[in-house]
């Protein structure tokens, strides 16, 4: 029976190890988008708050996942603020009363990768639209993330405006998965695709059957936007904290940050402009 | 191929150096799936044991949906857990969803059935003769009870072992309810799963060959258990 | 004073076959009853009954020490010990196997420790302590059981020929251990046994059981050299008796 009582003082000792601590530090969940966290901006831009704040005993946990996803995740409350980037849906979230204000934060934009033979000859479009008209009558295989993030939303909006019936694409390949994953498959097919430019350019050197094809059209622009929880709606969020840290990426600190930070290669993958 | 070679030297540079990133999500995997399987033999165990040394009504029922839950998809029970943690489920007021917790709470709903389930089948398959043996030694009928489940000890351990080594593997369940935070709920199955997409291979390759490494010292205690508890 | 052990018209049946009826006897407190017979004759089932591993019907069994009824408890479970026909060994050390039954009666480590190292010496197993049962070969295995039974010093012990596999020494080495928990301790025993030769070893009390029935019972050596009934008479002297 020795056995027995050793064991349970093992277990307790365990589960009071496992079980949530008094919360000594508060964590602040941050949703936000699989692209953003994979440029390592994060990882900069977190350390960078800690040293900037006043407030004792904050952590900002990083979730990443979809836009789409990131924005039911706070609608369900299970985060305290959102860094997305998908315009409508930020303000539908608003429209509905989950959050309080939406502020940017920064912008990048989206470019059109595929194969360096380019058999669409997207390389020639004079604008976004006529590129993704060329792609599909060229009957070339197009990979789409097709997981409801802003990406999706803009590609989804391209075929659009360019007057395409996305059912009659012949060769689209609809992947469910992050940015990074959609380009390792059309580089593996080297079909076309369309990225955000900052996750194609740390990715650039393993993709070997990609390149750059059509950028620039202000209608590929990619806005950043930061939307703190409506704590009304969310009593449990904490809402003070995740004002702090918007505050310090929309302000000149952070801002500063986000545009000293490059990849690898010494790329800028980020524009600051929030609004004074 | 040049890719795999110089990720796996890559690695083990990582692996020699002690390299803080990847030695603090390997002992977080181990934490996570450790207190998991612990909580799974706490409750899985007796269960399974009930069920071999006991007759009651349903238990024919509980027996076969132990052995359908064993293979309950990870990343199904992640979803389950994932609905009820949400602040929007049932359990939201306990803020327990993107924390370690979560991830031990998933990971002990998948490893329990395993080891309730193979438990079972050790205990059931003990010889009837060793609870008579015990009575004629002395033995009231819970110690008797006792008696047979120790003798199938070593059995037991391997169920328990078995369940830790399913849990070490899984990444669908620790990545819906842990968030893949970066230092808090980040382990080697979500790390490999996010490298892999961000294409740096150099530390999935070293994280995949701790988890084979692991996989293989499971493979050689389970052996060197069924070696011990064999025939002579 | 030991337990003494009363059947009162005791039968069993097993799927429809009769397999004891009408057993009436009393195995005398302090001293070796042998349970002899042809096989099939019930022995078996009749120690079984005395060791509550089955239950009479119809009949009793009573365990009486001089007139007082023993109540039929924990207590009681404790008092006796059956060595069956073919013991079974725990999955683990001998010395662990010997100290199983002593470690539930709650004594010190101590006294287990030196109740297991003096069985074992008297077994001749000493060598064996950590050996793991398994590894033992039938005959130690079965010396081991009657080592088991020696070691809780029991006020009843039933053994079901505990002698069957064991060579001429094993055979001496267990008669010889029945001899001292009777003498040591006034152990109650009951043993079946089918060779004529040990009954008339070791017993003291004769029990003849032939096709579940209890044909006769005498002292020894009155049984043997004055067989009442024909049946009995055939069997000790080793006539074919089917």
């Amino acid at each position: 029976m020795k056995k027995a009582s050793l064991f349970v003082a093992t277990l307790l000792l365990l589960l009071s190890v496992a079980l949530p601590a008094a919360h000594a530090v508060t964590r602040v969940i941050l949703a936000s988008t699989t692209s953003t966290q994979n440029t390592g901006l994060f990882d900069v831009l977190l350390p960078a708050y800690y040293n900037w704040t006043t407030l004792k005993d904050v952590r900002i946990d990083v979730v990443a996942v979809g836009t789409g996803k990131a924005i039911e995740t706070a609608k369900r409350g299970d985060a305290d603020l959102l860094l997305v980037h998908d315009r409508e849906k930020e303000d539908a979230f608003l429209a509905g009363g989950y959050g309080l204000e939406r502020r940017d934060v920064m912008y990048n934009d989206f470019v059109v990768v595929g194969p360096p033979s380019d058999p669409a000859k997207a390389r020639k479009a004079k604008s976004a639209s006529e590129a993704f008209r060329l792609v599909a009558a060229s009957g070339a295989a197009f990979v789409s993330r097709g997981d409801e993030s802003g990406t999706h939303a803009r590609e989804k909006m391209m075929w659009k405006t360019a007057g395409v019936d996305m059912n009659t694409l012949k060769n689209y390949l609809s992947v469910g998965q992050s940015m990074e994953a959609a380009l390792r498959i059309t580089d593996e097919k080297a079909a076309y695709t369309l990225s955000d430019r900052a996750t194609y350019r740390s990715m650039k050197d393993s993709l070997k059957n990609l390149t750059l094809l059509y950028e620039g059209d202000p209608a590929l622009f990619n806005q950043y936007g930061t939307i703190p929880v409506n704590p009304a709606k969310f009593p449990h969020v904490h809402y003070k904290e995740a004002m702090d840290f918007i505050e310090f990426i929309t302000g000149p600190a952070g801002q500063k940050v986000i545009g000293d930070f490059k990849d690898n290669h010494g790329n800028t993958l980020f524009i600051p402009n929030a609004k004074r | 191929m040049d890719t795999i070679i110089q990720g796996l030297l890559k690695a083990l540079g990582l692996l020699l150096s002690f390299d803080r990133e990847l030695y603090s999500i390997i002992l977080l995997s181990v934490e996570v799936s450790g207190v998991a399987v612990v909580l799974a033999a706490a409750l899985g165990i007796p269960l399974g044991a009930l069920c071999a040394l006991k007759r009651f009504p349903g238990r024919g029922v509980l027996i076969t949906l132990l052995n359908t839950f064993m293979g309950l998809p990870p990343v199904v029970a992640g979803l389950v857990i994932y609905l009820f943690l949400s602040r929007s489920g049932p359990l939201g007021f306990m803020g327990l969803l993107y924390t370690p917790s979560a991830m031990v709470i998933a990971q002990a709903v998948i490893a329990l059935p395993i080891v309730a389930a193979l438990t079972w089948s050790a205990v059931a398959s003990v010889d009837p003769a060793v609870r008579e043996t015990a009575v004629t030694l002395g033995a009231t009928p819970v110690l008797a009870n006792w008696r047979i489940v120790s003798e199938a000890r070593l059995q037991v351990i391997s169920a328990v072992i078995a369940g830790f080594g399913r849990t070490t593997a899984e990444v669908g369940a620790v990545l819906i309810v842990g968030g893949n935070i970066a230092g808090y709920t980040r382990v080697m199955t979500t790390s490999i799963a996010m490298e892999t997409g961000k294409g740096s291979f150099e530390l999935a390759i070293a994280l995949g060959v701790v988890l084979m490494l692991l996989a293989f010292a499971f493979n050689l205690i389970l052996r060197l258990l069924q070696g011990k508890g064999g025939r002579p | 004073m030991s337990i003494s052990v009363e059947l009162k018209g005791v039968g069993r049946s097993f799927g429809g076959r009769e397999v004891l009826k009408g057993i009436n006897c009393a195995f005398p407190e302090g001293k070796i009853s042998a349970l002899i017979g042809p096989n099939g004759s019930g022995k078996t089932t009749m120690l079984r009954i005395a060791a509550r591993l089955e239950v009479p019907g119809p009949g009793s069994v009573s365990y009486l020490k001089g007139r007082e009824t023993v109540p039929e408890d924990t207590g009681l479970m404790r008092s006796m010990t059956l060595v069956s026909q073919e013991p079974l060994l725990f999955n683990t050390t001998l010395y662990n196997n010997i100290a199983y039954g002593l470690r539930l009666r709650g004594l010190t480590a101590n006294t287990v420790k030196d109740r297991v190292e003096e069985a074992l010496e008297a077994g001749g197993l000493s060598r064996l302590a950590h050996a793991h049962a398994r590894t033992l070969s039938g005959g130690e295995a079965q010396r081991a059981a009657v080592v088991r039974a020696y070691a809780l010093r029991p006020e009843l012990v039933l053994m079901d020929e505990p002698t069957a596999n064991l060579d001429p020494e094993g055979v001496a080495l267990v008669e010889g251990l029945l001899r001292r928990m009777k003498e040591e301790h006034g152990t109650t025993a009951v043993v079946v046994t089918h060779n004529i030769f040990q009954a008339k070893r070791v017993s003291d009390q004769v029990f003849f059981l032939y096709g579940g029935e209890l044909v006769e019972t005498g002292d020894n050596p009155g049984f043997f050299a004055n067989p009442q009934m024909e049946l009995t008479r055939r069997f000790v002297t080793g006539e074919v008796v089917y």
